[in-house]
């Protein structure tokens, strides 16, 4: 009991700890706005990728090749998104808060904070980049269409803006390190020591780096300007999400690192990216930010809890 | 003979790639000045000293009886510089060179680069506390010493400017890492669980962020306006100190690890705070940016060539 709890808190904690760190150095001025900015580009453009790189590349076939934990993922992340999409639209009675709350309470900060908090636990990201491929795509893809279509005076979606939405998703400098990692796989072919060293120099920093960022660009701002929407989409972000779908992973016979990188996929808190789409696309940019900071503020506690209640069920 | 061969390279060449890198990432205007400042500050006050506390935490009290190689770290070091400043003094009658050719001819980049490139050839950096308590507060101060006295117009020494750098060796964000360990090693503790992930994290953004800011910073403009000096000081830096450094130490029995700790410590490329004093205390500024570059370029072959004569008898 008291082992599984002490297991728990490790396992989030430190994440939190470097976050809350990022915060404070940013407080006192040490961390720029600029740092930050520089530091978000170096972690998704050169450092993520390496490392998902190299943890795709170094996977055992026979993992990659199960494809029903991709095909788990795929299907969980359409049927969260459309789920969320469709009950927004019937019961939420302002409609211009539509967009940045389905996206708010849908699109999980899965390759950044999922891939700390796994990393932290096993040491390297294991099942985390074919996670991210089974539901980054369908993230970002889906964001932009319900943002363009939900935005305020409703937009109309264009053959263009999809177009576009498409590309950046074969552009996505993170799934391309996963993508290239796979013929690693699949031919079994080895990365040259002095190449694997320097890959995994700069993927350390991808971890602690992102986190600093992360709780350096917090804001409280308004956070709780808009209570009411602001709680629901956290608390279908952090609890109704893995409610729903975590024990139909556990029936499917999921355990271990898998269940975990699953745990993660459903229940981290929203993506800081989504804040900067909401508002360039037009949808209701304090909320999207209220949501943010409510659900990483939050997770710290939901996590914690969800790795404890799966721990003590022996099933991580 | 090859595989001695291969070894240096992939104990050398990833460390100077990942530099490369940041010089490349610079020129694409990618990096900011802003960033590279405060990723600066973040490594030598927040990531180096997490770094070495964690390992002066690690080591047992039984580490720190043997003093040897301690004390064979800081003499070699104390006469390394007394060396290099009569040398300088015989070689130039203009003042202004003699200041910063001695500070560029014995200050090398231990704490950063030194760490690095232990870890490198190592793969572990238990050695970085020594070698940092033996040489960075000797370079410290005798820096100021030197440049004070050799100030353009024939200096006197610099009273105030001797007591704030002992003050500034006191205050020192790496030793007081180092100092913070040192209970944790005399007491045979342990730090808890989620505060080492915490202090791990940071200390895994010390090497990669250092190397990317060094590659960043590198200008190739000011490295031969003196040729002459520069070259030489360079050869000093490079090939000297370590052929004078490194056949006593044979001699006393200094193998593997320790031995390499040596190597890391006397041939490691000048430090960029090297040309910041200069500049400060009225040296000559353009020969102290000059072979800073240029060691910090001819060492991807020294070093590599020391590593590979070391390995190949037998002494790493």
């Amino acid at each position: 009991m008291l082992n599984n709890f002490l297991y728990s808190l490790n396992a989030t904690l430190p994440v939190f700890a470097v976050m809350v760190l990022g915060w404070l150095l940013k407080k006192a001025g040490f961390l720029s706005e600029e740092f930050i900015r520089v530091a978000n580009k170096l972690t998704f453009k050169v450092a993520l990728p390496c490392m998902l790189f190299l943890d795709i590349a170094e996977m055992d076939p026979s993992q990659l090749l199960d494809g029903r934990f991709v095909l788990y993922g795929l299907v969980v992340t359409l049927i969260s998104i459309l789920g969320i999409w469709a009950l927004a639209k019937f019961c939420m009675k302002d409609k211009t808060q539509v967009g940045a709350f389905v996206q708010g309470a849908y699109r999980s900060s899965a390759a950044v904070l999922g891939v700390a908090l796994i990393t932290n636990v096993y040491g390297n990201a294991g099942y985390a980049p074919l996670m991210i491929l089974a539901s980054v795509p369908l993230y970002n893809v889906f964001a932009v269409i319900i943002l363009v279509l939900e935005a305020d005076g409703g937009g109309k979606l264009d053959g263009k803006r999809l177009k576009n939405a498409a590309l950046n998703v074969c552009k996505n400098p993170i799934i391309l390190g996963i993508l290239a990692g796979m013929p690693f796989v699949l031919f079994q072919w080895h990365i040259p020591a002095m190449a694997d060293k320097t890959l995994s120099m700069l993927s350390n920093l991808a971890t602690p780096l992102s986190l600093l960022a992360i709780g350096a660009a917090f804001d409280w701002g308004d956070a709780l300007k808009k209570a009411k929407p602001t709680l629901v989409a956290a608390a279908t972000k952090l609890v109704f999400l893995p409610t729903l779908f975590l024990p139909a992973a556990v029936a499917l016979g999921f355990r271990d690192a898998q269940l975990m990188a699953i745990l993660i996929m459903l229940g981290s808190p929203s993506t800081p990216s989504g804040y900067i789409m909401a508002k360039q696309m037009g949808n209701d940019d304090v909320l999207a930010n209220g949501i943010i900071v409510l659900t990483t503020l939050l997770a710290a506690i939901t996590i914690t809890l969800w790795i404890f209640l799966l721990r003590s069920f022996g099933l991580l | 003979m090859f595989n001695d061969f291969v070894f240096s390279l992939n104990a050398t060449l990833p460390v100077f790639a990942v530099m490369v890198l940041g010089f490349v990432l610079r020129k694409a205007g990618f990096l900011t000045e802003g960033f590279c400042k405060t990723a600066n500050k973040l490594v030598f006050r927040l990531c180096l000293p997490a770094m070495l506390l964690r390992q002066m935490a690690q080591m047992r009290p039984a580490d720190l009886v043997d003093g040897g190689f301690l004390t064979y770290a800081f003499c070699g070091t104390l006469l390394s510089v007394l060396a290099v400043w009569l040398i300088s003094r015989k070689l130039f009658r203009d003042k202004t060179l003699v200041g910063a050719f001695a500070q560029g001819s014995f200050r090398g980049n231990t704490a950063l680069l030194g760490t690095v490139l232990l870890e490198s050839i190592c793969g572990s950096r238990a050695y970085a506390p020594l070698i940092i308590l033996g040489a960075v507060p000797l370079y410290n101060v005798l820096s100021v010493v030197i440049l004070s006295l050799e100030a353009g117009g024939g200096g006197k020494l610099d009273k105030k400017r001797l007591v704030s750098a002992l003050k500034d060796v006191g205050k020192n964000p790496i030793l007081w890492g180092i100092f913070l360990g040192l209970p944790f090693a005399l007491f045979s503790l342990s730090i808890p669980a989620a505060g080492d992930k915490v202090l791990s994290m940071l200390s895994n953004l010390a090497s990669p962020l250092s190397l990317i800011v060094i590659g960043a910073d590198f200008r190739w403009q000011a490295a031969l306006q003196r040729k002459g000096p520069t070259l030489g000081a360079s050869f000093i830096k490079l090939v000297l100190l370590p052929a004078l450094l490194l056949p006593p130490a044979i001699f006393l029995g200094f193998r593997k690890d320790a031995l390499v700790a040596l190597l890391v410590m006397s041939g490691t490329p000048s430090a960029v705070s090297s040309y910041i004093m200069a500049q400060n205390m009225g040296s000559d500024s353009r020969l102290a940016c000059g072979i800073v570059a240029v060691t910090t370029l001819f060492s991807a072959v020294t070093m590599t060539g020391w590593i590979f004569l070391l390995r190949t008898l037998h002494l790493i």
